[in-house]
């Protein structure tokens, strides 16, 4: 799978690079518009990070000049400006996905992961984990074929741990991201622990060849058996 | 008190000091002016005398029906030398045919004939009644100055009222005035110098605090915005760092806890720039969204995410309050409104919300005092209690609440902190 990174902060593509590398994904730069220009157009990408505000030229340009030349692209947008115009611009100029910053890398992957996914309709909207099957339309979760019964949120705080598998997810983290940004560091976090027992419970009753590890108090890694 | 009371009542005390020196002057002119007069005919009058006493003519009966009197007495020499030989005086004089003392002007004179006897001649003609004119002075002074009283409050009112039109309207359109809001410009014409200045000095000195104003937005804006990538990179390098197996329990808290401090940072960075945006008003889609729908979808999270403080909610809905607002802004209210319900609470303490066809009203128990209900909607004010606020949750309720014409209100009541939201009557 290759990617190109297009982000005039130097570091901050390092980063992403060396992220994205360490997750066995091949990764080429662009530091602005010009090379950025040269790269897309020559080459073929699996996928696009695109930061839209470039020293030499506005990224939104180059989804522009991709639909001129009728050329199909995978287009994640990193914007800095989480502006409402910008992302509803993007997506109609043919980007996949808009994700402002700062953003967290595993969510940068979970968002990679899913637009290859879809964009190489193998699948359809299915992710596979060991003898796990999630359907992303229809939000259910699979175990050998059969269906698990599970509740909304834990259905959320599975596929958000499913879709960072290995890594470490804190809880504030999975609680954002389940709950709603509102929660504080401060908050007590007992309500994800019973939804987690909830889910460990069933996982393990119908057989799931996964499993929720909890790293010392702080949060959860969901790893293959 | 008003410019007008105030000309007035100078413009009349100048006028009661004015009248009052010029009655004085008056008076002694008028005086003054009919003594020579009067003093010319006694004059005459007592020359006759004297000619004909020297030429010893019969003189004249006392009085001509004219009122006019003359005594004349032989006087010895040493009296005649110790006394002036003309005097003139103001005296009280009887007057045989009337009976009556009148006031009069009296000539004192003393001559001798020529033979050497000295004679003191005494005519007196009746005089005016100074008393008479002190009052009548008096009388028509008080009127001129009621009439001039009159004139002074009649020409004020219409002077004033005309030339003070052009300040009338600044400061109208100076009390309508708010930074950063578009205001009408000011159209005030006036041919008169000071105003003309004093409309060029006002819309100069609120030119420069719009401009310092669209700076400071300015900078808010791009400090949050320049901020972001740098953000990101400490998380990055945190998140990469995280995912080393070989860390120990101790250097994983320690990450975790700098990454949530940088979260924190990125929450109130986000906030700024909401409110920046909510400021150039950026955000134009809007559809009509019921706030009790929004609530009953984001409440249940709420609930579940604060049971262990085992605070009770009720909802009462006697009526739905529809809002014309972007959605996304809408759950945001809502959110930070619950929020500020839930965070400031005590254990088990309870919130009510209540809303209707115009308004909503979100209470709930918490420190038993009231808060201060100019601070809460300021920046970063927090109550010393919680430091888990960032303390913009209010602030951007009240600006959401300002771009969609709502007003938000606090107030304390039977020991409920209860905050209401309603239409603007403007």
């Amino acid at each position: 799978m290759k990617i190109l990174v297009i982000e005039d902060n130097k570091e901050l593509s390092d980063l992403i690079v060396q992220f994205l590398k360490s997750e066995h994904y091949i990764v080429e730069t662009a530091y602005n518009y010009s090379s950025a220009y040269d790269k897309v157009f020559v080459y073929n990408y699996d996928c696009i990070l695109l930061d839209i505000m470039l020293p030499d030229g506005n990224g939104l340009d180059l989804l522009k000049e991709a639909i001129n030349k009728g050329i199909d692209m995978n287009v994640i947008i990193l914007s800095a400006k989480d502006s409402v115009e910008d992302k509803v611009t993007g997506l109609q100029l043919g980007a996949d996905d808009y994700l402002p910053k700062p953003f967290h890398l595993s969510e940068l992957h979970a968002r990679i992961k899913s637009l290859l996914r879809r964009a190489n309709h193998q699948t359809g909207n299915q992710i596979r984990i060991s003898n796990i099957v999630v359907d992303t339309d229809k939000l259910s979760i699979y175990v050998d074929n059969n269906l698990l019964d599970l509740s909304r949120k834990e259905y959320d705080i599975l596929l958000f741990l499913i879709n960072r598998q290995n890594h470490l997810v804190e809880k504030q983290t999975l609680a954002e991201a389940v709950w709603g940004d509102f929660i504080d560091q401060s908050d007590k976090f007992d309500f994800i622990y019973a939804q987690i027992k909830n889910l460990r419970k069933k996982l393990k009753d119908s057989g799931a060849q996964i499993e929720i590890k909890t790293i010392y108090g702080f949060g959860y890694k969901l790893i293959t058996l | 008190m008003k410019l007008f009371k105030v000309v007035t009542l100078r413009i009349s005390l100048l006028a009661i000091i004015i009248l009052t020196f010029w009655s004085i002057f008056f008076y002694h002119t008028i005086i003054n002016e009919v003594n020579d007069e009067v003093d010319d005919a006694l004059e005459d009058y007592a020359e006759t005398i004297v000619r004909r006493t020297v030429s010893n003519i019969p003189l004249p009966s006392s009085s001509i029906g004219s009122n006019n009197q003359f005594f004349i007495k032989e006087v010895s020499e040493e009296y005649a030398h110790s006394k002036e030989h003309i005097k003139y005086e103001d005296r009280e004089v009887y007057i045989d045919e009337k009976n009556e003392f009148e006031p009069a002007r009296v000539l004192t004179y003393i001559f001798n004939n020529d033979e050497g006897n000295y004679f003191e001649l005494e005519v007196s003609t009746p005089h005016i009644d100074k008393t008479d004119l002190k009052e009548a002075i008096f009388f028509w002074i008080v009127f001129l100055f009621i009439v001039l009283f009159i004139s002074i409050l009649l020409m004020n009112l219409w002077t004033i009222h005309r030339s003070t039109k052009p300040l009338k309207k600044l400061l109208e359109w100076l009390n309508n005035y708010r930074v950063g809001e578009n205001t009408p410009p000011l159209n005030n014409n006036t041919k008169i110098y000071e105003f003309q200045t004093l409309n060029n000095v006002v819309q100069e000195s609120l030119n420069r605090t719009e401009e310092a104003y669209k700076q400071q937005k300015l900078f808010i804006g791009n400090a949050s915005h320049e901020m972001q990538t740098p953000l990101t990179v400490c998380n990055s390098r945190l998140e990469i760092l995280l995912n080393d197996p070989n860390l120990t329990e101790s250097q994983l808290e320690q990450i975790i806890k700098t990454r949530q401090t940088i979260e924190r940072l990125s929450k109130m960075n986000r906030s700024l720039l909401l409110l920046t945006k909510l400021d150039n008003k950026q955000f134009t889609d809007s559809s009509k969204i019921s706030l009790n729908k929004v609530i009953e979808r984001i409440l249940p999270d709420y609930q579940m995410v604060y049971s262990s403080k085992e605070i009770s909610v009720t909802t009462s809905y006697k009526g739905s309050f529809i809002v014309d607002m972007n959605p996304s802004l809408s759950e945001n209210l809502i959110s930070n409104m619950l929020k500020n319900a839930y965070v400031h609470n005590i254990n088990g303490g309870e919130i009510n919300i209540i809303s209707d066809n115009d308004f909503i009203t979100f209470e709930n128990t918490g420190d038993a005092k009231p808060l201060d209900k100019e601070l809460i909607f300021k920046y970063f004010y927090h109550d010393n209690t919680s430091n888990q606020s960032i303390g913009l949750g209010l602030p951007v309720v009240k600006s959401i609440c300002k771009n969609y014409n709502l007003d938000i209100s606090y107030k304390y009541h039977n020991g409920k902190h209860s905050f209401t939201i309603k239409n603007s009557k403007s």
